[in-house]
Parts: structure tokens; C-alpha cells; sequence
């Protein structure tokens, strides 16, 4: 697999503060990678030293294979664009001229691209309006348009929803899905609103304390997240054998529990299990969204 | 860099603090040589008459529009643009370092040409040499430009637009009274009359110098090491520069010029090496 962004080791200190500490991470080309974290966990951080905003204290990262303090980091920076927290705007200038500024500082004068970008983003009527008066969700799509400029294909959104009302949640979702889709744009996308992100992402990293705790795909997500019944019984091998012998999928938790995928005939399973001289005990019905699987998982690592 | 300077470029044309920073300078400039004329210099060259005075209060409106304008680019956050497409710290601060000293011969200009415009309609003439005229004129630029690398340097350390402006006036006005007292203190005569006292009838007792007397060592003159400090800040700091220029006594341009060039230079270094070190929020 073809990676963009790829860290090893990536560490930053601040003076008395580890806000990132040794995190390892791999973002594969074509993907919306959303990034999971708590305030605090180092998400923002990461996104700044990716974006070359501020220097590892240790470790490095790749960007389209090039390491950084490489000399051709530079050019490969020119491949992508990113909001990182508040949109980067001049508020006395209208959107067009943001933008025009920012063909400038690529190098791109002849602003050939801006009437596309603004329809892209919605913005095509704004007209001589500063953008120091747009609304928050305009101003956030301008700052993604001037992330477009040079025509990037990898977006660093950091917490692109943030403050938006459910109408501009929406237009921002579907402009990030669109630019997947259509420009083949890979995204890096951090948040906390792991419901929201759950509609995006085909790829996850959940980061806490400056650590990646761990990288999953959406589908083995899915997969971990999909509903299951957790069973309780006397004995734990017959209950093996009844679910093998049914051919049931299942997981098995510990010397106790075990999940069982899929709708459960209970009647079958006690008629099954009583065969075995095992008594089923309890039933709960798990269904785990993105949100407990991030807590157990966040949870987990800190109790272990 | 050559896109980057494309990029200010098209932000100062812009910039109404550019503007309104050459009508207030020019005013200025109108309303000093106004008040020169009051004064007992009428008769001698306009550069005589608070022509080069421009020079003293540049550097304020310098402090004010790099706060603004560089200023804007770290509270508004657009410095993060640039660096995310590849452009480098350095680069960065060199452009707005080309583009503050623009807007400073900017800052120059607006006053100069109200100045001579003012005086030529008031039947005032240059009385220099056109060579010490330009020294003049290239003297107050280079001063000026380098007041501007201060400027820059305190605005790029400032992630605070309100904050970088304060600092930056206020080292302009800490300048500007340093210049002052070095001035005063390296004009003190190295010795000083003695004084005697006579009595004028009852009450009143006055003390006059007294020519039969030895003249005492001035214990305001500096001396020794201080002294050359102090000679070497007066050619060094631009803001002393400056006064040399309002008062017209500059004797020897190159030196000044070096001078200014190598205060420029050192502010930059100093500017570039901590701007490179400083996170970018």
C-alpha cells in the first residue's frame, strides 16, 4: 500500500509537556484518516509538526517519501493543503482575494483556478463582502478553498466541524466526502466528534497522551463494532463445540464470556447447550459504536 | 521567496496602514518646517528647517505598520499558508523585511517630497551641494530601512498584533530618548568655567563664570572606554543617526551608511535566527 503521511518515532516536547511521544503513524494514499483523540491528546500537535509549523523534538515523518529535513520536502509540501484549527483567512480581504493571495504565495498568478475553487465550496456569490463578516461555516469553507489552491491531493482538515451549526456539519461532510471521491483528495481529518467522523473515515488512528494507541481500517472497525450477544455459561467448551457445531461466528472473551455474532435463537441455544450439561447463565446484547469502542479502547490501555 | 515577495507585494499595495502612514509622516513633516520657520534659521537652507526631521519619526510609523502588517500574518494565523506550502521560516521574514524597508522609503518619500513642496512654494531653497544633498537623502533612507529591521524583529516575535505594535513603539520611542541623552552627553564641553559668587544688593546672590579663573574638568564629559562607546552608539543606532540628520551635521556619509548597513544586517541575523527557533501556533 501507498502511504502519504508515514511517522516514526515522532516526538515533541515542550518545555515541561510530552505532546507527542514517540507516535507512529501511516496515512495510505486515496484515504480519509480520521484522527481520534480526547482535547489534549496530541492531535493538534501532530497536525502542526505534519504541517511544518513546528519542528519534532525526535523521530521524523514522510510526506509522499520524502523525510523530513530532505531537501525535497518543500516541493512535496506544495502537494498539500490544510485548515489547522480556525481557518487562515485575511479578514479585510473578500474571498476571491484571499484567495488570489494564496495563488501568490504558490506562485500561481494567473488565478485561473479561483472561480472553480469558490463554486466548489459554495462561495461563488459572496461577491465584494469581507470575510471578516462571513459566518463561521463560510469562513470555514473558505479556508478549505484556500487549502485547495495548487490543486493539493493530500487535505489536513483539524477539527473542520468545530462551532459549526448541524446544517454547516453537513456541507462541510459532504464537501470533504466530494473531494474524496471526485479529486481523489487523501484526508487527514481530526476530531472529537467521533460520530461525526464515523461518517467520513475508511481509516482511523486513535491517539491519546501523544501515543497512536492504535490504526484501524473502517471495515476491521465495523468488525469490531457490529453487534453481538455475550453469553455467559457453566462451562465454556461446550458452549465452543454447541456454536461450531450450529456454525455460529463468535469470539471468545475469556473463561467465562463469549460473543456471539449474528441474531441469536435462544431457544435453540438453550435446547443446544443443555445437551451438554451446561447451563447458560446471562445474555446481554452488545453494540458497540465509535464512540465505546474509543473509550474502551482508551480506557483499556490506561488500566493496562 | 520570489513568489512569497509576490504575495506581500500584493498585500501592501493594499494596506491602508501604507497610506495612511505617509499622509500623517507628510503632515508632519509640513507642520515641523511650518514651525522652523518661526525660528530664528529663516534665512538658512531649507535643510536647515526640520527638512531631514522625517528621519526621527519614521521609525514610529515603521513600528506601526510592521505590527499591523507582519503582525496580521501571525494573529490571523495566514503565516500557517505559507509555511504549509513549503516556504521556510527565513524566507518568510526576508520578505517582510524587502517589503518593510519598501513601504520605509515609502514612509521617506511622502514626507520628502510634502517637505520641498512646501518650502519651494514658501520661496525656501537647498543651500547644500546637490553630492551632500543626495548623501542626505541616501543617509535617511539607510537609517530609516535599518530602523525598520527593529521593527521587523519585534513584530515577528509578538504573536500578538496589539502587543507586537506597543513594543515595537515603544523600543522606537526608547531609541528616540536614548538618542537624545547620548546627544546631550556627547556635547558636554570637556571642561567648564569656574563660577563666583556676587552679591547684587541685599538679598539676591547670583553666580557668574569667572574668566581669571582656570577652567575645572566637566564631570558630565565622558571619558575613555565609555566614551567611544558612546561615539560608536552615535553612529551606530539609527535613531541617533537620525538626529544627526535632522540637525544637518552629519560630516561623513560613507561611514554613516556603513553603519546603517551594518545595523541592518546584525538586526536581521539576530531576527532570522530567532524567528526560525519560534512555533508557529
Amino acid at each position: 500500500m501507498e502511504y502519504v503521511l508515514e511517522t516514526r518515532g515522532l516526538c515533541k516536547h515542550y518545555r515541561h509537556f510530552n505532546a507527542l511521544d514517540s507516535l507512529t503513524m501511516r496515512v495510505p494514499k486515496g484515504a480519509i484518516y480520521g484522527l481520534v483523540g480526547k482535547n489534549g491528546a496530541g492531535k493538534t500537535t501532530l497536525i502542526r509538526v505534519v504541517c511544518g509549523l513546528q519542528d519534532p523534538t525526535a523521530g521524523s515523518y514522510t510526506l509522499y517519501g520524502k523525510r523530513w529535513g530532505e531537501r525535497g520536502l518543500a516541493q512535496a509540501r506544495r502537494r498539500m493543503g490544510a485548515v489547522v484549527e480556525t481557518p487562515s483567512l485575511y479578514p479585510d480581504m473578500t474571498a476571491v482575494d484571499n484567495l488570489k493571495m494564496q495563488c501568490r504565495v504558490l506562485g500561481l498568478p494567473d488565478n485561473k483556478e479561483i472561480p472553480d475553487l469558490l463554486k466548489l465550496v459554495g462561495l461563488e456569490n459572496t461577491g465584494k463582502k469581507k470575510a471578516r463578516n462571513f459566518s463561521l461555516g463560510m469562513k470555514q469553507r473558505l479556508g478549505i478553498a484556500v487549502a485547495l489552491c495548487g490543486d493539493p491531493d493530500f487535505l489536513v482538515l483539524d477539527e473542520p466541524v468545530n462551532g459549526l451549526d448541524p446544517q454547516g456539519i453537513v456541507e462541510i461532510r459532504e464537501l470533504i466526502l466530494k473531494l474524496n471521491r471526485e479529486r481523489q483528495i487523501t484526508v487527514l481529518i481530526s476530531s472529537h466528534i467521533l460520530d461525526e467522523l464515523s461518517k467520513l473515515a475508511t481509516h482511523y488512528g486513535f491517539i491519546d497522551g501523544g501515543r497512536m494507541v492504535r490504526e484501524v481500517s473502517a471495515q476491521e472497525l465495523d468488525a469490531a463494532c457490529r453487534k453481538c450477544v455475550r453469553a455467559q455459561v457453566t462451562n465454556i467448551q461446550a458452549l465452543v463445540w454447541v456454536l461450531d457445531r450450529l456454525n455460529r461466528e463468535y469470539s471468545v472473551v475469556d473463561d467465562k464470556w463469549v460473543d456471539i455474532y449474528g441474531a441469536v435463537n435462544i431457544s435453540e441455544l438453550v435446547g443446544e447447550l443443555d445437551k451438554e450439561q451446561c447451563q447458560l447463565l446471562s445474555l446481554k446484547e452488545r453494540d458497540e459504536s465509535l464512540e465505546s469502542y474509543y473509550i474502551n479502547l482508551v480506557g483499556g490501555e490506561r488500566d493496562g | 521567496m520570489r513568489s512569497l515577495l509576490s504575495a506581500d507585494l500584493y498585500r501592501l499595495v493594499r494596506s491602508k496602514s501604507l497610506y495612511v502612514g505617509m499622509v500623517c509622516l507628510a503632515l508632519m513633516e509640513v507642520w515641523l518646517m511650518k514651525n522652523s520657520a518661526q525660528g530664528s534659521r529663516v534665512v538658512e537652507g531649507m535643510e536647515y528647517q526640520n527638512f531631514f526631521s522625517f528621519t526621527m519619526f519614521v521609525p514610529f510609523g515603521t513600528a506601526a505598520f510592521c505590527g499591523l502588517f507582519f503582525g496580521a500574518d501571525l494573529s490571523h494565523k495566514t503565516i500557517r499558508n505559507k509555511l504549509i506550502c513549503g516556504h521556510t521560516k527565513g524566507q518568510i521574514y526576508l520578505s517582510h523585511t524587502l517589503v518593510t524597508a519598501l513601504a520605509t522609503v515609502c514612509f521617506c518619500a511622502a514626507p520628502m517630497g510634502a517637505g520641498a513642496g512646501y518650502g519651494l512654494l514658501n520661496g525656501r531653497i537647498f543651500t547644500l551641494s546637490s553630492e551632500a544633498l543626495l548623501g542626505y537623502i541616501l543617509c535617511s533612507l539607510a537609517s530609516s530601512i535599518a530602523a525598520g529591521a527593529l521593527a521587523v524583529l519585534v513584530a515577528a516575535l509578538f504573536p500578538n498584533r496589539s502587543v507586537g505594535i506597543l513594543v515595537s513603539l515603544l523600543a522606537a520611542f526608547v531609541l528616540f530618548c536614548g538618542a537624545q541623552i547620548l546627544c546631550n552627553s556627547l556635547s558636554q564641553p570637556e571642561t567648564i568655567p569656574q563660577f563666583t559668587q556676587q552679591t547684587l544688593g541685599e538679598n539676591v546672590t547670583i553666580y557668574v563664570p569667572d574668566p581669571n579663573l582656570p577652567q575645572v574638568p566637566n564631570p558630565d564629559y565622558a571619558t575613555g572606554a565609555f566614551r567611544i562607546i558612546l561615539e560608536f552608539l552615535w553612529k551606530f543606532l539609527p535613531a541617533c543617526q537620525a538626529t544627526q540628520l535632522t540637525m544637518a551635521t552629519v560630516e561623513s556619509f560613507g561611514p554613516l551608511l556603513l553603519f546603517s548597513v551594518l545595523f541592518f544586517a546584525l538586526v536581521t541575523l539576530i531576527g532570522l535566527s530567532l524567528f526560525c527557533q519560534k512555533n508557529i501556533q
